[in-house]
């Protein structure tokens, strides 16, 4: 038996950190969605399962939803589907649309009751609004039939941190069920779960990333299972397509400034990348214009560049600064910001502006 | 600014065209007498510079040379800013103002023209807007300061925008060229984003932002309210589901309790329906045996009756037929009491004719009496008349005035006796009474005589204005008097006497003593008139003579008819007495007859009614009792119309009672059976119906409200309300954080301004300090030593000096006249060195340091030729020998309407 796991799509995701690039990583989310399909057909799977949260909401678009049901109907073999916790089964839920009443091979496993399989047997969890913190997998009976058991379920794990207001399945909820594999979704990095030195419950997690920080999204799991009982080999291919980027510099010296810019200036694939970026350190005031094209060439290269400067100091070279300024009320000028601001960051960009007007730089 | 030609033509006192070249010299003098026209090339300069080249006005037109209309022409040629410049202005007359660069190959350019060149200029030398009128030197702070014109070498005290413009370049002075340009491109920063005032520009982006911003929030509010709807319109999917799902549930266990009741409720509807059955039968049989029962009984009655009645009709009879015999007696007796009383009545008839009779024979007495008294009189009242018009007669023939008249004729003869008076008056009277016998004549006067006169006679003469007698042997007397209106009074007296005569001619006499006299006895003939007049109408009273005559006549008419009447009475006149008596007897006669009769008659009335009504009501009784037989026969009839006998009838009576009691039992039975039945059945059937059917209104409704709702959550799920939010979340949070940063920049660039502005102010007033210390240094090298320190105002004016050793503060005005001189031009030059900066300026002096001695004055020079880098000095002035010592200087002389250049050794000369 080989299968494909995913979950997590979260098609239709909000991203208000993103701004006006949110639409273009909600589409990206998409294609990246075809990719896995599309993987599947490559590696010839029996079939596909997607743990929970196809969706983002039960609110999205109807477009999007008939998208997602044209794209898994077009796999090829059977797609076994449950809801999560942001799209769960509810009067008005994407499951009602009939989008999905012309996709036979699409499977809606809107409750918990086993479904043959080729070769075996499915027993799906669908997830639930807001968790219970039950556990979804509880219904299943040890033993019992023939064939591969695998069971599906959105939940979080038992004593891991950030599976509050979740689903929550046992960390043995495999061994206790019976099963040979429990594709799990609703993390949205892959984590893999042994249960005497073979893989028996498996994170997927989300095909696309969704925020920077996350460990280890954008892949799927392709899972083969020879016979009942036997080790599962689990394979995770990367699939996603986004970047998220996050690069700290820390300046100390004259040149780092620069060095960091040449840095963002190389990451490969600008267009798909997000990058956050952060600066700390001392800014030389005559390395503002560094500063400047720096946050041009974040604004301007990637998908999504956003930079923290909120560590940046001008302090050790303001002296330096004010001497090289004209005698006169100019001087006295910055030294009256520099004593009256009452807030760093305005400080800061107002001896920038006297700065730069000492200069001739356009504000 | 650097001058260096200045051409002026048509100008005050230049009618001619005259050029001053400056040569090329730190100093120049311009020397010339008095009135040769220095300080009028220095005007056209300023008007060239700093005036529009189209002003009108009184003083415009003073510009014109005198006594000649031309149009003045000025052109000036000055470096500045490190280029050449020529500005040439016409004024009044085809006006016209241009301004131009020298460019590098030499040619110039036109930079401006007209208005915009007069406004360039303006700007290029720090000058306000001329708003009307001709500027002056003080409208720029460089011309202010830099140019000193004859007699105001004190610079005073700097207001308004001048003071700024001066504040401004000293100001910029301060911080030098670099920090002008840094000012002025912060100020470019400032103003994208705030107004002058420090209000927020409209276009600045944070306000930009701030709209946008507010748009935003106000989409994600309420694409979060449309999902709240969504979230609303789902629980009500849930609610309605679980209560239709409830309400079936319930149907669903009513349904076996409804169907028992329904069965116990068609039983006791059968039973029901029995005992409604039961009991008309029932009530039909008893109906029945109670009919029969009642008619048995009447017809026993109504036999009884029968006969009873039968008897007391033939009784009845009996009685009728006596009453109508006692009935027609009656009206018989009454007949012939009618007759009696008829009788009775026709005696009365010959009574009333007695009475007509007397009554007539009463007239007939009457009418003799009246036409006796009218004829009476009649004849008094004919007496009257004769008298009346005997009277009348002697009246007339009295020949009396009316009283109007008579006093007329009164006054007429009054105004003929005053007019005579007055006459009398008017001559003149001479008495003459000769003691001797004279004879005389009278010439002039009245009597015109000639009369002898007896000793002591008096003889009176009068005349008309004089009168003259002759005496004999005396001679003649004349006396004269006043002459006057005799004529007019003659003539008033005879018109008088005329219309006296004209007044009394009817009445043949004129005195009018006679007229009153005659006017009394008239007057007393008329009161006799009046009096028999009186009489006449009293004795008539209301009536006329001609009315008496009429009544006369009417009354003879009545007496004829009475005659014809009773003509007995043509004979004998009715006897009154006779006939009264006769009347009465017959009255008391007839009055006893009529009353017995009528009596009679009365009671004779009363019985025929009486046996009358006897009558009436036996046959009425009669009438009744054959009624009653008939209406009893008839209902017997009825009763006995069964045709059944009476022993039939009995049997069938039997019969139906006894059908009765079975049906009775019957009805107890249903009853008893119906009693054993529980209470309140068909009651609790219908409330279980009830509860059903608002059961399943209920379901029906839930199943509306159902899919009503799952139509809203699906309508409103369509609109994508998820998608909406998170793009409306994502544009705010894109926009707050664009507005979060221009609200930081925005707040920096206020920061970074107000502190340049602040430290400009508190620079700006310091001013004053340097440029006091400037003033005291220059002044300690004029003095050649240190005469005392400035005390300057903000706005430059010289407040007063401290000398080293002398009191805290001395005014300007207790030094010399010299030092006052050099105290002023110390200012001056202190502000000039600051206000022009690194810039090369002209300086002008017009004859200002007239009472300077030649040491200060030779020390003023050597400062002049310190800065000869700096400045341009140009001295106008009319002793140029005061100024030979001065080696960097050249001299110009302007004499005769032309401009020359003295050299050295002419200088030495002069």
């Amino acid at each position: 038996m080989r299968f494909l796991h995913t979950a997590d799509w979260q098609i239709g995701m909000k991203a208000a950190h993103l701004g006006e690039k949110a639409g273009a990583v909600r589409r990206k989310r998409l294609e990246t969605a075809r990719r896995v399909v599309e993987l599947a057909r490559e590696r010839k799977v029996d079939f596909i399962l997607v743990a929970g949260d196809v969706f983002e909401h039960n609110g999205v678009s109807r477009v999007a939803v008939r998208e997602v049901a044209r794209l898994l109907g077009s796999a090829g073999r059977p797609v076994y589907v449950i809801p999560g916790n942001h799209d769960p089964r509810e009067p008005g839920s994407v499951w009602e649309d009939p989008a999905w009443v012309g996709q036979p091979d699409v499977h809606l496993l809107l409750t918990p009751k086993p479904v043959p399989l080729p070769g075996g047997v499915l027993f799906p969890c669908p997830g639930s609004r807001g968790g219970s913190r039950r556990d979804p997998t509880a219904w299943i009976e040890a033993g019992g039939g023939t064939g591969i058991r695998i069971g599906m379920a959105h939940a979080g794990v038992e004593g891991v941190a950030g599976s509050d207001g979740a689903d929550v399945v046992g960390r043995d909820a495999a061994r206790r069920a019976g099963l040979d594999y429990l594709a799990l979704g609703h993390w949205h990095s892959t984590a893999l779960y042994e249960v005497d030195g073979a893989v028996r419950m498996a994170y997927s997690g989300a095909h696309e990333a969704t925020a920077f920080g996350e460990r280890d999204s954008g892949n799927v799991l392709l899972v083969e299972i020879e016979a009942p009982g036997a080790a599962p080999a689990v394979e995770a291919v990367r699939v996603g397509a986004l970047r998220w980027l996050r690069k700290d510099y820390r300046i100390a010296s004259r040149g780092e400034l620069r060095r960091a810019l040449e840095d963002l200036e190389a990451v490969p694939d600008p267009e798909t990348a997000l990058v956050e970026c952060s600066i700390r350190g001392t800014l030389y005031p005559d390395e503002s214009e560094i500063l400047h094209r720096l946050e041009q060439t974040l604004e301007e290269r990637f998908l999504l560049g956003r930079l923290r400067r909120d560590g940046l100091d001008l302090e050790p070279d303001w002296d330096e600064w004010l001497e090289s300024l004209p005698e006169g009320f100019l001087r006295e000028a910055a030294r009256l910001v520099q004593r009256d601001a009452a807030d760093e960051i305005i400080r800061r960009q107002a001896l920038l502006l006297l700065y730069r007007a000492t200069l001739g730089v356009a504000g | 600014m650097i001058l260096r030609r200045v051409s002026v033509r048509g100008f005050r006192c230049f009618r001619e065209p005259i050029e001053l070249v400056l040569p090329d010299a730190p100093v120049v003098v311009l020397a010339g007498p008095n009135g040769a026209g220095k300080s009028t090339l220095l005007e056209a300069v300023v008007r060239c510079l700093l005036d529009n080249h189209n002003v009108t006005g009184d003083a415009v037109q003073a510009l014109r040379p005198w006594g000649a209309d031309l149009a003045p022409e000025i052109e000036v040629e000055f470096e500045h800013g490190g280029h050449a410049w020529r500005a040439r202005k016409r004024f009044l007359d085809r006006p016209f103002s241009t301004l131009e660069r020298r460019a590098a190959d030499g040619r110039w350019s036109a930079v401006a023209e007209n208005r915009g060149a007069d406004e360039r200029l303006r700007e290029l030398l720090a000058a306000e807007e001329i708003k009307r009128g001709l500027a002056k030197q003080t409208h720029s702070s460089l011309l202010r300061v830099l140019v000193t014109p004859q007699g105001r070498l004190p610079l005073g005290s700097l207001s308004g925008p001048l003071l700024e413009q001066v504040r401004e370049a000293l100001g910029a002075s301060l911080a030098g060229e670099a920090g002008r340009k840094a000012e002025k491109r912060l100020r470019e920063v400032y103003e994208r984003w705030f107004t002058d005032a420090g209000k927020e520009r409209k276009a600045s982006p944070v306000r930009r932002l701030r709209d946008a911003a507010e748009k935003a929030r106000e989409r994600a509010a309420d694409a979060v309210k449309a999902m709240n709807e969504i979230e609303a319109f789902r629980a009500q999917v849930k609610t309605a589901a679980r209560e239709l799902e409830a309400a079936q549930a319930a149907l669903a266990k009513l349904r076996p309790e409804l169907e028992a009741a329904g069965t116990a409720e068609a039983e006791w509807k059968r039973l029901k329906q029995e005992e409604r059955l039961a009991e008309a039968e029932q009530r039909a049989a008893s109906t029945s045996l109670q009919a029969l029962e009642k008619a048995v009984a009447e017809i026993g009655r109504l036999r009884k009756e029968l006969a009873e009645r039968r008897q007391k009709k033939v009784e009845a009879e009996k009685g009728t037929q006596e009453a109508e015999v006692a009935e027609a007696a009656a009206r018989k007796k009454l007949e012939e009491a009618e007759a009696d009383y008829r009788a009775a009545r026709s005696r009365e008839e010959e009574l009333r004719q007695l009475e007509r009779r007397l009554e007539a024979g009463r007239e007939w007495q009457a009418i003799a009496r009246e036409q006796e008294s009218l004829r009476g009189l009649l004849a008094r009242v004919g007496e009257i008349g004769g008298e009346i018009e005997k009277l009348r007669g002697r009246i007339a023939a009295l020949q009396a005035p009316e009283r109007t008249t008579l006093d007329r004729v009164r006054k007429l003869a009054a105004e003929i006796a005053r007019l005579d008076g007055r006459i009398d008056a008017a001559l003149v009277h001479a008495e003459f009474v000769p003691e001797i016998a004279a004879g005389v004549t009278v010439l002039e006067g009245e009597p015109r005589a000639t009369r002898r006169l007896e000793p002591g006679e008096v003889f009176e003469v009068a005349g008309e204005g004089k009168v003259e007698i002759e005496i004999a042997g005396v001679g003649r007397f004349r006396a004269r008097g006043p002459a006057g209106d005799l004529t007019a009074l003659r003539a008033q007296r005879s018109e008088a006497a005329e219309r006296l005569a004209g007044l009394t001619a009817p009445f043949g006499a004129s005195d009018p003593g006679v007229l009153e006299q005659r006017l009394r006895e008239r007057e007393r003939l008329e009161a006799e008139i009046e009096k028999l007049e009186t009489e006449r109408i009293t004795r008539l009273g209301e009536r006329s003579e001609d009315g008496v005559e009429r009544r006369l006549e009417e009354l003879a008419a009545r007496r004829a008819e009475l005659a014809a009447e009773y003509p007995e009475w043509k004979s004998a006149a009715p006897d009154l007495e006779a006939a009264e008596a006769e009347v009465e007897a017959l009255r008391k006669t007839v009055g006893r007859e009529l009353e017995e009769a009528e009596r009679r008659r009365r009671e004779r009335q009363e019985l025929a009614v009486r046996k009358q009504v006897e009558h009436a009501e036996r046959r009425s009784e009669l009438e009744k009792l054959e009624n009653e037989i008939e209406e009893k026969q008839k209902r017997l009839a009825e009763l006995e119309s069964d045709g059944l006998s009476e022993d039939q009838r009995s049997e069938e009576l039997r019969k139906r009672k006894l059908r009765w009691e079975d049906l009775t039992r019957k009805l107890e039975e249903t009853k008893r059976k119906l009693g054993e039945l529980p209470a309140g059945i068909e009651e609790r059937a219908a409330e279980l119906r009830e509860r059903a059917a608002e059961l399943e209104r209920t379901v029906r409704e839930k199943e509306r409200a159902r899919m009503n709702a799952e139509a809203d959550l699906g309508a409103a799920l369509r609109r994508a309300p998820y998608e909406v939010y998170a793009e409306a979340e994502e544009e705010r949070n894109a926009v707050e954080r664009e507005l979060a940063a221009a609200e930081r920049e925005a707040e920096a660039v206020r920061l970074a301004w107000q502190c340049l502005a602040q430290a400009k102010q508190a620079a700006l007033g310091d001013l004053a300090g340097p440029v006091a210390e400037e003033a005291a240094g220059l002044l300690e090298r004029i003095a050649g030593r240190r005469l005392a320190d400035f005390e300057l105002g903000g706005d430059f004016a010289v407040a007063g000096l401290r000398p080293p050793e002398g009191p805290p503060k001395v005014p300007v005005e207790e030094f010399s006249g010299g030092e006052q001189e050099q105290i002023h031009l110390a200012v001056r030059l202190a502000l000039a060195r600051i206000l022009t900066g690194r810039e090369r300026h002209l300086v002008v002096l017009d004859d200002v340091l007239l009472n300077t001695d030649d040491e200060r004055l030779g020390r003023i020079f050597e400062l002049i030729e310190e800065w000869s880098g700096r400045v341009q000095l140009l001295i106008l002035t009319c002793h140029p020998e005061r100024y030979r010592t001065l080696g960097a200087a050249r001299f110009l002389e302007l004499a005769g309407n032309r401009i020359h250049e003295v050299e050295a050794a002419d200088r030495a000369a002069g």
